[in-house]
């Protein structure tokens, strides 16, 4: 493999592309489940995704450090291979293709009504498909770039909404109900999905060491900004109201008032989460290339990426309107423990017993 | 020769996006709306446009000329379906993001405003900071009368204006904030009350304190005995209930609700003390957070308020260095701020049956879950609750003065 980056870059990759749908879905799909015990929600969610991390870690130890792509054909030969591969090629082009519609959407919400919105959602799939194009290292440079200023930015909000903080809106403690947030830490899924990308790349990171240090670090790093973020927003916006609001990054820094030079802080908050969202669709396209690619080389790679770009786009354009694309996002982020953990877990098993059945 | 191909398909792509872009000069800006009921349709919608053709002409030496506003009202259905009449006036395109003021009448107040706050909340046209405040007559009568004497643009004048009664902290005079608080089941809030005034006569109105006194002044706007061009008033504020206006709070309840909701600036205060023949001005500025202590003793809740304000002599006279005196006008204040705010309460549980000091809000961390605290029923609750509050008073610089 040529694109050797190291484990901070692939956890960069992996947090840009849990964190980037995060920030659509916090509103809707959480606050709406729990109420304002969103955050205690989120933190159990990180809880019982750095476990299953760690259990599919475990499983993982003897193939170390071989990629997981390689252990399939291990599991159940180059068919099966073949079915799990394009398993996760349809989920990540799904995955890709509503969040992009999501994101043209909340553009077109935020920006002028005169605003040239098809002429920004061609822009964006033009620099997603330069990305991709560009390769693996490439978009883990970009993101790298990206990344710290998403984080300054997410920092930067939440210490500025420090005056409209209020601790009432965190109570009760539980939100709607404790079953409510027991059911939706186990139940109701964040999507930790792209936390496979960490084992399609286990080549690049050398060894089974670096692949655990690479794994825990995206997990610090998601579970830190998700739940510091989404206890800003519960602190901000009181429960009701807070279930009914598209895009809290965006609420939130409308409501910071930073003088009368600097009134409008959003057009810098929504320019950077576009670049985060460019970042995480450039990676899934980089890695829906590879996937579908067997005969290993970048040149063959290349190849795919200009027709998961055009297949993105178009379905993209499915959903009737941006209700019925949170409706699919929805529908396919509770099938999001199909990518991660069940198939993996599925397949180390597999291979696990047959390899001590070859061995016997 | 690859790279500067780069650069050109680059920039070629920029060239598309100024195509779509409206200039300044040919954007209509609103800057207030005021909706009143209609005649024909359910509401009428008043718009209020920057007029920024004051600033042209006017070189160093001139002063620019005063622009008049320029207003046009229409009826509608809803406040949305009057903007796109607007559009069949005005041959500017509607520009509404630069919206600083919303002014309800009192009659539209009376049925709610939910829906209103929900429509402008989820809109990107207006902004979170938006003012909004409800007029004792009527709205858009209110939004043509304004006369700024000291503002060039009437929206520098809605900011002024509005920032004061905001404070600059978080209330109800933002657009959010009371859209935060409607959303609730049981509710109550203090909305910025306005008005156009119409007593600049010698008779004083009925509602306004009889001896003076800035501690029994429940003035509302519309009431200030006064001689000035611009009729316009902000005083007192309406109570709301949920989303439904049902009564109005005057300038020193308002001012001590404020006190007792952590959302209070230090005022200047003309007090008539009886131990000297003269009235006393003093400043009052709340230094500590009010103590709120909330439990339920047998189902029912019990609030505690504890208030710590010190207070500075602007014009006492003899008391200034007099400790004994001093003591004994701090405890007399406090006598009289304890008293205040036993009104204030028995006016929100038992007159209007509004929470509108939050005290909900304390009291849900006693409760696990939203289940739990919805089936305690705080709205059934609160005209039975024990809320006192009592006030502690002391002289700023006491402790220098021994």
């Amino acid at each position: 493999m040529q694109n050797k980056s190291g484990s901070i870059g692939i956890a960069i990759i992996c947090s840009c592309a849990i964190l980037s749908k995060y920030l659509v879905i916090l509103p809707e799909y959480m606050v709406k489940y729990v109420g304002n015990a969103a955050w205690l929600d989120i933190l159990g969610k990180c809880i019982v995704g750095t476990i299953s991390l760690l259990f599919v870690l475990w499983l993982y130890k003897p193939f170390a450090p071989i990629s997981l792509t390689d252990v399939f054909s291990l599991s159940f030969g180059r068919v099966g291979a073949v079915i799990i591969r394009y398993v996760y090629i349809v989920f990540f082009t799904l995955f890709n293709s509503l969040l992009f519609r999501l994101l043209i959407e909340a553009l077109s919400t935020v920006m002028a009504t005169t605003a040239p919105d098809e002429f920004f959602a061609i822009f964006i799939l033009l620099a997603v498909f330069v990305a991709a194009y560009s390769g693996v290292r490439a978009t883990t440079n970009l993101s790298a770039v990206i990344f710290p200023l998403v984080l300054i930015t997410a920092f930067t909000v939440i210490f500025a909404l420090f005056p409209h903080y209020r601790i009432e809106n965190i109570t009760p403690i539980f939100g709607k109900s404790m079953p409510r947030l027991l059911n939706g830490i186990f139940v109701k899924h964040f999507g930790f999905t792209e936390t496979i990308l960490l084992f399609f790349f286990a080549p690049v990171l050398g060894s089974y060491k670096n692949l655990k240090k690479s794994g825990l670090l995206t997990f610090a790093i998601i579970s830190i900004i998700s739940v510091l973020f989404t206890l800003a927003y519960c602190l901000t916006v009181p429960y009701p109201a807070s279930g009914h609001f598209f895009l809290p990054f965006y609420q939130m820094t409308r409501m910071i008032k930073s003088g009368a030079f600097l009134q409008r802080l959003e057009p810098i908050v929504v320019f950077v989460w576009t670049g985060f969202v460019m970042c995480s669709m450039s990676i899934l396209i980089a890695i829906t290339s590879r996937l579908a690619t067997f005969n290993k080389g970048t040149v063959n790679e290349k190849a795919f990426v200009p027709i998961f770009t055009i297949i993105t786009f178009f379905v993209a354009m499915f959903p009737e309107s941006e209700s019925s694309a949170f409706y699919f996002y929805e529908k396919l982020l509770s099938t999001s423990t199909l990518l991660f953990p069940t198939i993996p877990v599925f397949v180390l098993i597999t291979a696990r017993i047959r390899r001590k059945a070859v061995k016997t | 020769m690859k790279k500067l191909s780069i650069i050109i398909f680059v920039f070629s792509l920029l060239m598309n996006g100024c195509s779509y872009s409206i200039d300044v000069e040919n954007q209509a800006f609103v800057v207030a709306i005021g909706i009143d009921k209609g005649d024909t349709f359910p509401l009428k919608a008043t718009f209020i446009f920057a007029n920024p053709s004051g600033s042209e002409g006017g070189g160093e030496e001139k002063s620019p000329s005063k622009p008049k506003p320029d207003s046009v009202t229409i009826e509608a259905p809803t406040v949305y379906s009057a903007v796109r009449k607007l559009d069949s006036i005005k041959s500017k395109t509607i520009n509404l993001s630069h919206i600083k003021i919303v002014v309800f009448s009192e009659e539209i107040a009376k049925d709610g405003v939910k829906d209103y706050l929900t429509a402008f909340a989820s809109s990107r046209d207006f902004r979170p900071n938006t003012y909004v405040c409800i007029s004792k007559g009527n709205a858009g009568e209110y939004l043509k009368a304004v006369k700024p004497s000291q503002e060039i643009f009437i929206e520098k004048y809605y900011d002024n204006i509005m920032r004061k009664v905001a404070a600059d902290k978080v209330n109800e005079a933002y657009l959010y904030y009371l859209y935060f608080n409607v959303s609730q089941s049981f509710s109550g809030s203090l909305v910025p009350l306005v008005a156009l005034n119409k007593n600049n006569t010698d008779t004083p109105p009925d509602s306004t304190a009889s001896d003076g006194d800035d501690f029994d002044y429940e003035a509302r706007a519309g009431d200030i005995l006064r001689d000035a061009e611009n009729p316009a008033e902000i005083l007192g504020s309406a109570i709301m209930k949920n989303d439904k206006m049902v009564g109005t709070l005057g300038s020193f309840k308002t001012d001590l609700a404020r006190i007792i909701c952590d959302e209070y600036y230090p005022r200047n205060y003309s007090i008539n003390y009886p131990e000297k023949s003269d009235f006393l001005t003093i400043r009052v500025i709340q230094q500590e957070h009010p103590e709120i202590k909330t439990e339920i003793v047998d189902q029912n809740a019990k609030i505690k308020i504890y208030i710590p304000i010190s207070i500075e002599y602007v014009d006492a006279g003899k008391i200034e260095n007099n400790i004994t005196k001093s003591k004994e006008f701090c405890d007399y204040l406090r006598q009289k701020l304890n008293q205040k705010a036993e009104e204030l309460v028995y006016d929100s549980q038992v007159i209007y049956d509004a929470d509108i000091l939050g005290l909900g809000d304390s009291l849900k961390r006693h409760f696990p879950d939203m289940k739990a605290w919805e089936k305690w029923n705080w709205k059934e609750k609160f005209s039975t609750a024990q809320i006192e509050v009592s006030f502690d008073v002391e002289y700023a610089d006491f402790e220098e003065a021994n």
